[in-house]
């Protein structure tokens, strides 16, 4: 039998092809059914209305090539509605931690509706959506996390272009279906978009009815393939894996032509030079939105820092320098820089993607740095885009307000670090970042972003418990509980809601049961700010004294002496405990956030 | 063409070529069960550029009578 490191290498290549899948599936059951000692495993149910073999087949290769071994269950043919709502169907007596719903047009859309107005159509698309939500709400609650695919429409029409106005046509209640599904989702549902897929593809080529009558398989077996990497997008997501950050070289890569070489106006970049320049003109655009958009965005290139900063110049360069949140030139090789840009930033090497046009480059990264997604562009621009967004490597499930201003706030980083390079000492450039905060209960609306950082927040985060917003919808509900947030604003940029702490109220104290923290704001005593404000609430609540917890993760040693720096006592010898007692001063905690607002938790 | 056909079939079986003959058929072939099926048609249009009616798929359960119609298909 092979390893599951072996079996991870076999299915590294893309497109995998169909029997490679297939195969692999009855090899991955075979693992998962006596895994190797410490083997990281999880329990993957795939419940949907069709044939589920072959996509739980690429599912489970999808998860091997996420770095873990999935246990997988197939619910009974047909019945995944019942499977779900029924508490104690097969489904639910496996436990599994990852749900994956696999919905199919025919038996979600009404094809009585085909000539119903608008009103009606709305009426019964909200029904199907609340039969989701109540599904959702039960997976939830069995701390399940959720994947689901969208619906792809037919190919045929029943009365041509008019079916578009038409608000009960197939294709539109197909639309609406997944508009309003997504939306109701929010941060719960992580989402393969097998919609855009099919469509990528071209639904013709999609389809297959032949494999449909005969079998029930939705779509045309050759692309199984393809479908891989879309999952491992919503994989990422709902596992806090998303890649954050997009490191990128500079010459042949945002421009043709080396600046050290040809100079800024000898740089092929805009229609002025012709298919070439416009396609790196096109590429750097996309580069820009993804900034736009929060991926942070960084350089990393063998150059004088001078030179390549000026290529920037170039009158067509749609980027611009203070668009990347760190800027590594030297003449040193890329994994150094590479390991200064992670350290810069405050981020985990496995948050990073890679992108150069030298395949010796990404190979060398891709050695050195395994944690790394390295991606070789190849030399031809035109195709730049396709093979960075062909990944899913940016995916997000839902959209935060937060994700928007992050690229600010990374700029602003760097800034705050140049000053910090500038300022005689820390007190002086903390005070002069001018921080306001403020610590609060968070909003049904805010929740959402707390259930985010609860999904990929690893470095500061005491005990890596990942509360979904089911779980934080209850914690908030229960009176022995607190949970908090906390925004912080400087004078370079708003970082929004960037922290949150789960406390409960045990044996007259209170534990902190989940503590984490954007790395946008480490090392600025926002941790000061919070322990502050907990002591006042938990005194409020009768507590005597606070009881810290650190679970340590492969991530989080950031944090292991948090505790003892903020003035907490060992309880265990293990470094799990920690007491710091209520009623005594805290001149400790002085920080140099001001409140932003009165208190109102 | 023999080895082709044979090759194909082996591959979306997963097994060694020279376990089979124009004999080995679905059901008494290890690992050649109804989804199995599905991938060795599938595999087998995408090799040799052909179609299969449903109907021409299901019957189409041993080598030699795949062999059969890749042969027709390829001459009309």
């Amino acid at each position: 039998m092979k390893s599951f490191s072996e079996l991870r290498e076999d299915l590294s290549k893309d497109p995998l092809a169909l029997t490679d899948i297939y195969n692999a599936r009855g090899q991955i059951k075979d693992l998962a059914a006596t895994p190797e000692p410490g083997a990281p495993v999880q329990r993957v149910a795939v419940a949907g209305s069709l044939t589920l073999e072959f996509i739980s087949g690429a599912i489970a290769c999808a998860v091997v090539r996420e770095g873990v071994l999935p246990s997988v269950y197939e619910a009974p043919f047909g019945a995944y509605i019942q499977e779900v709502l029924d508490t104690t169907s097969g489904l639910h007596r496996f436990e599994p931690h990852v749900t994956v719903l696999v919905p199919d047009w025919r038996e979600i859309t009404d094809p009585t509706l085909i000539g119903a107005d608008e009103k009606a159509v709305a009426v019964a698309i909200g029904e199907r959506v609340q039969q989701f939500e109540q599904m959702w709400d039960i997976l939830g609650r069995a701390h399940g996390r959720i994947i689901q695919h969208t619906l792809v429409a037919p190919i045929f029409l029943y009365r041509g272009v008019a079916d578009q106005a038409a608000p009960g046509s197939v294709n539109n209640q197909v639309r609406a279906l997944n508009r309003e599904l997504i939306r109701a989702g929010g941060a719960k549902v992580a989402w393969v978009a097998m919609d855009q897929l099919a469509e990528s593809i071209g639904r013709r080529q999609w389809s297959n009815d032949r494999l449909y009558y005969t079998s029930k398989i939705p779509f045309d077996l050759r692309h199984l393939g393809d479908y891989v990497p879309c999952f491992q997008g919503a994989w990422r997501a709902v596992a806090g894996t998303t890649k954050k950050v997009l490191v990128t070289d500079l010459d042949n890569t945002l421009w043709g032509g080396v600046v050290g070489d040809d100079g800024v106006h000898g740089l092929r970049l805009g229609p002025e030079n012709g298919a070439e320049g416009e396609a790196f003109q096109a590429w750097q655009y996309y580069v820009r939105a993804l900034g736009d958009r929060g991926v942070i965005l960084a350089v990393c290139s063998k150059n004088d820092p001078k030179v390549a900063a000026s290529g920037f110049d170039h009158p067509q360069s749609v980027l611009k320098l203070d668009d990347f949140g760190a800027f590594e030139c030297s003449w040193s090789d890329k994994v150094g820089g590479l390991r200064r840009i992670v350290n810069d930033l405050n981020i985990g090497m496995d948050s990073v993607v890679f992108v150069d046009d030298n395949p010796a480059e990404t190979e060398l990264v891709r050695r050195e740095l395994p944690q790394v997604t390295a991606i070789d562009l190849g030399t031809d621009p035109i195709e730049f885009i396709d093979r960075l967004d062909a990944g899913h490597w940016f995916d997000l499930t839902s959209y935060t307000a937060e994700d928007t201003g992050r690229r600010a706030a990374y700029g602003a980083k760097r800034m705050a670090a140049d000053s910090s390079r500038r300022a005689p000492d820390i007190a002086s450039f903390l005070n002069s970042l001018c921080m306001r905060g403020e610590v609060f209960r968070p909003t049904e609306k805010e929740l959402e972003r707390v259930g985010q950082l609860e999904m990929k927040t690893n470095q500061f985060n005491l005990t890596t418990r990942r509360y979904s917003p089911f779980d934080l919808d209850a914690l908030m509900a229960d009176p022995q509980c607190l949970v908090l947030a906390m925004k912080l604003a400087d004078r370079f940029a708003d970082h929004g809601l960037t922290a949150t702490l789960v406390g409960k109220l045990e044996n007259g104290g209170l534990r902190i049961d989940s503590w984490l923290m954007s790395c946008r704001i480490f090392s600025r005593t926002a941790e000061h700010f919070m322990l502050a404000r907990l002591a006042n609430l938990a005194t409020d609540r009768g507590a005597t004294f606070i009881m810290g917890e650190y679970l340590a993760s492969p991530k989080n040693a950031v944090v292991a002496d948090l505790y003892p720096r903020l003035g907490f006592e060992p309880v265990s010898g293990d470094g799990r405990f920690w007491r710091r007692d209520l009623g005594l001063p805290n001149d400790d905690l002085a920080t140099y956030i001001n409140q932003a607002d009165p208190e109102q938790p | 063409m023999t080895d082709e056909l044979i090759s194909v079939v082996a591959k979306s079986l997963g097994v060694d070529p020279t376990s089979l003959s124009e004999a080995s058929s679905m059901g008494e072939t290890l690992g050649w069960d109804s989804l199995r099926q599905l991938i060795l048609i599938s595999e087998i249009e995408r090799s040799f550029g052909v179609k299969f009616s449903f109907q021409e798929m299901s019957d189409a359960t041993s080598i030699a009578l795949l062999r059969q119609l890749v042969e027709k298909k390829k001459i009309t």
